[in-house]
């Protein structure tokens, strides 16, 4: 038994277009789209909320590939790894090519996922029980090798920068002790919850570009005319996935895994299939260079995320990730408490979120596939123009992470400015996010497995799962090593 | 001609712009827009739910726009102290307004003496601990009773620093100290944890054996039909809920200052320092109109809230006294450093 009528389905669409408008706007995210119109749903039923909700979810997930890939500027921090590939192709004038392949990859994780949620929930909650703080922090330490695949050639710096990241992530109250620690006094009330990581990811890549492009002097276009009308023969087809079919399936995998145990972000799960799709790759050294497969195992992965996070939420009341924390308001405001027993209890709700989940990546794919090709020609509007859009967009976005807070706008300008040092001494900014997202999981984690043994550092390597999470973890560092010696080797030549 | 129209037009706009410039000086809320700042960043815990729930009523009552942001406590606290004092800022906010200046965690210029305390609009008295169904007593004085008879035992007990957990602790703490002996209390020791979901994690791990939570957040997993492993019961509330036979600490028999301990978390509106009264006395007015809405009593009684209006005068005296002797039981118990797992 499944509620729905056309009112739903055009509260859904609705829900999907509204997200992918705030996935789309560096600075906004798909949690932000859900806290601003849950207030909306008091107005509605459950099931009307439901669909509502979970189109905004789906839509904002998706949203985040279309900046990341057109400027380089992923629309939400899920979306960073989709820049890596998604970007070169659109500087080649593949923007539409790459678009509709991202759009693709993005549904079919989000029906893997849905699958998954509607075939093995109750057996995934009992698996996600049992990924203790042990299992999780070396999850999170095997997402962090990435940065040790993404520093081929230049391995000590992206090592550097990584650890850099960590180290600024842990700026702020240490919630164990409510103790401020690397804030300078003058700053304790302005930076006690650190540096938000959405004006820190905008600064990164929008305003670091901006700050590089003014040194160089505006354009009156975008890009050179000859790289726009790129390689024409090279148009969207479903042959790009040939192929792919594994790449997509393992990446839509991890997302979904990942979206399963809670309190390890999106972020991870796309990082993670991305370093998962350079081991696997007979090409790896095209990844990063506008490889369909890197943006292939991004974007199945983080729409992966959807069904995966909605498992813990629905199972066993705990959010999979930040934006499934906001969904549990919504049950709550209408009277129902998700939990063990909630399947079981509200048979017909439960069918309606599945429902709700399919039509949602419908309508996400018909609504961006279609009209991507108009879209993508925002690449044509000339930078004197695209860019004030750009830098209000962005400064908005930050202002907005909490509600109102100049903190996070000034923010955006420091790591704006960071970013464009980085550029210019030759240090990678992505390692340095890499760092600064996982940092604070990876030290919580860390003391919360820490706090359960007694302090006793054996307790990494007591558990079977734990055992193998660090073969997969030195397996990954131990191929990033080779790699980057070969390719010293290899330059050396 | 045309330049002097230019010039005419440009002083028009000039002018317009300044006017709208003007400080706008009305004490009342009428017609406002309100920005009401909470100290916490979930929209799914009680401050956000109630302040959300309050300020539907109350936003008809005084005809303004009221939009609740979930800022975070420090950011709240800062907003505030750097608001006008012309209504268009407030804050609303529990215990842990003055609580964290208490235990040290946010500055004394953020004190309550810095603000001007409004009316009380509700309280949550859903507090409670809750063990693993399991655990080989049914409630905390039981639990004492266990680690007396067992001296090779030890109780994990997870609760946030700084917070209403931490104070419902350290009384119970000090109740042991005080019933059973030293030897006792140094066998509960405190696991930091973080949100509800981390806290039940923690337990359904065995990372600890106790944990600090909402009533109405835990209640589905004391319920029939929940798998073992997931499976909790409540050892204590720290004040009663109406409809539950659960034992309170003053069921148990923990004390403070000599009074059976009871704790609820206490919703008030805070406004910036210098507000004029006439603004405190209208929100008394509609505070007090709302508290008697049967709409908005059913609303929080929903979640297990109750419609606690005090007036503004009151709330501060109440307030403060209640600050003053939970300063006292803070001073007395042992710092979290100690009473961590070591």
């Amino acid at each position: 038994m499944i509620e729905f009528g056309i009112l739903e389905g055009v509260i859904a669409l609705l829900g999907v277009v509204i997200g992918i408008i705030f996935g789309a706007l560096p600075g906004m995210t798909a949690t932000m789209a859900i806290a601003i119109f849950l207030p909306l749903t008091y107005a509605y039923d459950l099931t009307t909320s439901v669909y509502l909700l979970l189109g905004l979810y789906v839509g904002g997930i998706s949203g985040g590939l279309v900046p990341a890939i057109l400027m380089n500027i992923p629309g939400t921090p899920s979306s960073v790894t989709t820049g890596f590939d998604g970007h070169p192709m659109a500087m080649k004038g593949e923007g539409v090519r790459a678009l509709r392949i991202g759009i693709t990859a993005s549904l079919f994780g989000g029906i893997l996922s849905l699958v998954v949620l509607a075939l093995f929930t109750p057996v995934l909650a009992r698996l996600a029980i049992k990924f203790s703080a042990v299992e999780k922090f070396l999850i999170i330490l095997f997402a962090m090798t990435v940065i040790a695949a993404l520093s081929k050639g230049k391995m000590t710096k992206g090592i550097f920068t990584g650890f850099l990241g960590v180290f600024i992530s842990l700026m702020g109250v240490f919630p164990d002790n409510q103790t401020l620690r690397l804030v300078p006094s003058m700053f304790s009330m302005e930076l006690r919850d650190g540096f938000q990581l959405l004006p820190v990811l905008i600064g990164l890549f929008a305003f670091s570009q901006l700050f590089q492009e003014a040194e160089k002097g505006m354009k009156q276009t975008m890009m050179h005319t000859d790289i726009l009308k790129g390689d024409q023969s090279k148009k969207f087809s479903f042959k790009d996935f040939k192929g792919q079919f594994i790449n997509m399936l393992r990446s839509g995998s991890i997302g979904t895994f990942m979206g399963i145990l809670p309190g390890i972000g999106g972020s991870a799960a796309s990082l993670l299939a991305y370093s998962q799709c350079k081991t696997f790759s007979k090409d790896p050294e095209k990844l990063g260079t506008g490889a369909v497969e890197g943006l292939v195992a991004s974007e199945s992965a983080n729409n992966g995320l959807t069904g995966g996070a909605l498992v813990p939420l629905l199972s066993l009341g705990i959010p999979g990730d930040s934006t499934t924390a906001v969904l549990i308001g919504a049950f709550i405001l209408q009277g129902i408490q998700v939990g063990p027993l909630f399947i079981t209890q509200n048979p017909v709700i439960w069918n309606t979120i599945l429902f709700a989940l399919l039509i949602a990546n419908i309508f996400m794919f018909i609504v961006m596939f279609y009209p991507i090709k108009y879209i993508a020609k925002i690449i044509n509007i000339p930078k004197n123009k695209l860019y004030p859009g750009i830098v209000l967009l962005c400064v908005v976005g930050a202002f907005s992470t909490r509600s109102g807070n100049m903190v996070d706008v000034f923010t955006l300008v420091i790591f704006g400015l960071v970013g464009y040092i980085f550029s210019k001494l030759d240090l990678p900014v992505t390692t340095f996010l890499i760092g600064f997202i996982l940092g604070r999981d990876l030290e919580k984690y860390f003391i919360d497995s820490l706090k359960g043994s007694g302090g006793h550092l054996s307790v990494f390597f007591s558990r079977p799962i734990g055992l193998a999470v660090w073969v997969l973890i030195l397996a990954s560092l131990a191929y990033a090593f080779y790699d980057n010696r070969k390719h010293h080797k290899e330059t050396r030549v | 001609m045309k330049k002097v129209l230019v010039l005419f037009m440009v002083v028009l706009l000039a002018a317009t712009s300044l006017a709208g410039c003007k400080k706008e000086e009305t004490t009342t809320f009428d017609g406002k827009n309100v920005r009401v700042v909470i100290g916490s960043t979930s929209t799914t815990g009680d401050s956000y739910m109630i302040a959300d729930m309050a300020m539907r009523y109350l936003s008809k009552a005084l005809n303004a726009n009221t939009k609740v942001d979930a800022v975070g406590a420090g950011p709240a606290f800062e907003t505030l102290a750097k608001a006008d004092p012309d209504g268009n800022t407030i804050m609303m906010f529990h215990d842990m307004t003055y609580l964290g200046i208490s235990f040290g965690a946010f500055d004394e210029q953020y004190g309550l003496e810095n603000m001007v305390i409004g009316p009380r609009i509700g309280l949550n008295p859903g507090g409670c601990f809750a063990a693993s169904a399991d655990a080989p007593y049914d409630d905390m004085k039981e639990m004492a009773d266990y680690l007396a008879a067992n001296p090779d035992e030890i109780v994990r007990a997870a609760v946030e620093a700084g917070g209403v957990s931490h104070i419902g602790f350290i009384s119970y703490y000090e109740w042991v100290v005080e019933a059973y002996g030293q030897d006792v209390a140094d066998r509960i020791v405190v696991v930091v944890g973080g949100s509800t979901a981390e806290k039940s994690q923690m337990l359904w791990d065995g990372n600890t054996d106790i944990i600090f939570a909402d009533y109405s957040s835990l209640l589905q997993y004391t319920e029939e039909g929940v798998e073992d492993q997931l499976k909790m019961k409540f050892v204590a509330l720290l004040d009663k809920i109406d409809g539950t036979d659960i034992p309170t600490f003053a069921d148990l028999g923990v004390t403070l200052n000599g009074a059976p301990f009871a704790f609820s978390k206490e919703f008030i509106i805070y406004l910036p320092k210098e507000t004029p009264q006439a603004f405190v006395d209208e929100l008394d007015q509609a505070a007090l109109e709302i508290s008697k809405d049967q709409a908005f009593i059913d609303d929080m009684a929903k979640q297990k809230y109750k419609v606690a209006y005090l007036p503004s005068a009151d709330t501060k005296t109440h307030i403060m006294a209640k600050r003053d002797s939970l300063d006292a039981l803070i001073k007395a118990a042992p710092s979290l450093d100690v009473l961590t797992v070591q």
